[in-house]
């Protein structure tokens, strides 16, 4: 009952909101330049939809953060792994790794337009970029917090260093990878919207900046929900993975 | 005992690291003088720091930096106090929490670039998009860490108020608030960092005024790549002391919060 109560307290500010929105468009305080009416969103939606529009441009942002965030995460992965299982790695790379992810990802923007143009190659190495930080940051700590504990248990079974790393290691750091993926993935995701604002032909960024100086503001915010949604979907969906893969591990941890 | 070992440890460290920051930037050096890329494309390190010093010593610099900056000040106040303002406000009455918790959290799924074209639309490309877009990207951080901070304190000291019989307002201001107050100290880190990404960002995509994302973009423009690397450099250093500044405070924070226990 009190939780029934608590979801419809939440409907509340929702509802008001559209109902403002719906009181000034019909009394058309603003042009429906700027504000169109609620219900515009769902005929515009469904133009997208049924034109194709909308899944093409989604489609080739996909594809591109698909590119950039595996590059990205597998050379985060592979980075961190090399930094926290190998102390000269560290010793050598890490200041250097430190000091380079201190650049907000966005600062690099120019710098790779002028080194890899416009085109494909500079989208995929700007998401891989700001995809690699946070996995190989996530690994690193993953594995450094591996209790000293199971590397004795390791030592004791004189393991090599391949099996240490993925009977002990990986397994243990993995809620740490999980995030590390989750936060990649989220990033790739803003950064691919970013690099389309800016440069793109075709893309749901780029629809965007084609709306938007249309003056076509249905348009814009249907990209902004698709836009959400997407990388709302993608969070789940990483989610429902660690939930899979953590629950089935849970008990052997906790012993 | 063993602090000579530590300190030789710790020399030995840092010898390792600086010798990898000495091979890049001798690789680059070396690339630079047999001209293996054009000088568009590779300047070389010595024309990047006379770049630097002019651009510092003639005023170019001081001023793209310090108009950014004024940008990150407006927007930054503005969201960051909406954050606390909406994030504390939730933490002390669940009524405020179910009542906006669900609209927040759909909102908060667009990522924060997302936003700029619609800002764009009903603001204009001029600085008042800008210093919106800045204040939105410091909402969200903010208003989360408040929420937790307020939700992390612990039961124990709001039953201690009760016995001692503290009014809504004291409660508020001797326990919830300093004991939330870690929290809200990140929240204000990771809500400047986003800032200042986004100063940048907004500053590259619209080009309207001066600014340091403007610098760097329009150096792009005129395949300037010294001044391209100067304005990066210049960038990160900015984002680091905004980090390590922000995080000392917190890491203060926290270890009074842990010997106050």
């Amino acid at each position: 009952m009190r939780t029934l109560k608590r979801k419809l307290l939440g409907l509340v500010a929702p509802v008001l909101l559209l109902a403002a929105w719906d009181y000034v468009t019909r009394r058309e305080l603003f042009s429906p330049q700027l504000l169109p009416p609620s219900e515009m969103l769902l005929e515009t939606w469904w133009d997208m939809q049924t034109s194709g529009e909308l899944a093409l441009n989604m489609r080739v942002s996909l594809c591109r953060v698909a590119g950039g965030f595996a590059l990205g995460a597998a050379l985060g992965f592979a980075l961190g792994t090399a930094m926290a299982t190998c102390k000269a790695v560290d010793d050598y790379l890490g200041p250097l790794f430190n000091t380079v992810r201190q650049v907000p990802i966005v600062g690099w923007l120019p710098f790779l337009i002028v080194w890899l143009g416009i085109g494909e190659l500079f989208k995929v190495a700007f998401i891989s970029l700001g995809a690699l930080i946070p996995m190989a940051l996530k690994t690193y700590e993953g594995i450094k917090a591996v209790s000293p504990g199971f590397l004795e248990l390791a030592r004791v079974f004189e393991f090599g260093r391949f099996r240490q790393l993925t009977k002990i290691m990986l397994p243990s750091a993995l809620p740490s990878l999980l995030i590390g993926l989750r936060l990649s993935l989220s990033e790739a995701w803003m950064l691919v919207v970013a690099a389309e604002l800016v440069v793109a032909s075709v893309g749901i960024g780029n629809t965007m900046t084609v709306a938007r100086r249309l003056f076509q503001t249905d348009v814009v915010l249907v990209s902004v929900i698709a836009i959400a949604i997407t990388g709302y979907l993608g969070n789940a969906l990483l989610a429902l993975l660690e939930a899979r893969l953590l629950a089935s591990r849970r008990p052997t941890c906790a012993q | 005992m063993n602090i000579p070992l530590q300190v030789a440890g710790f020399l030995g460290r840092s010898y390792r690291g600086a010798i990898s920051f000495l091979a890049l930037i001798g690789i680059w050096a070396a690339l630079a003088r047999l001209q293996a890329f054009p000088a568009e494309l590779l300047p070389a390190p010595d024309a990047v720091l006379t770049t630097f010093l002019q651009s510092a010593a003639s005023g170019v610099l001081g001023a793209s930096l310090g108009a950014s900056l004024g940008r990150i000040a407006q927007g930054f106040l503005i969201g960051c106090s909406l954050g606390l303002l909406l994030g504390a406000s939730m933490g002390v009455s669940p009524a405020v929490e179910s009542l906006f918790a669900p609209l927040f959290n759909a909102l908060r799924q667009v990522p924060i670039i997302g936003w700029i074209p619609l800002i764009i639309v009903w603001c204009g490309i001029a600085d008042l998009s800008k210093i919106v877009f800045i204040a939105l990207g410091a909402f969200f951080p903010m208003a989360i860490n408040t929420f937790e901070g307020i939700r992390s304190v612990p039961h124990g000291y709001l039953e201690v108020a009760r016995v001692f019989e503290f009014g809504k307002l004291r409660l508020l201001g001797k326990i919830v608030l300093p004991g939330a107050l870690p929290s809200i100290v990140t929240g204000v880190r990771l809500s400047l960092g986003a800032s200042w990404m986004l100063v940048v960002w907004s500053e590259i995509n619209t080009r309207s005024a001066p600014g340091i994302g403007d610098m760097l973009d329009s150096a792009r423009e005129g395949s300037k790549m010294d001044v391209v690397i100067v304005c990066i450099v210049v960038i990160g250093a900015v984002a680091f002391l905004i980090n390590e500044l922000l995080g000392q405070l917190e890491a203060q924070l926290q270890g009074w919060k842990k010997t106050s226990r």
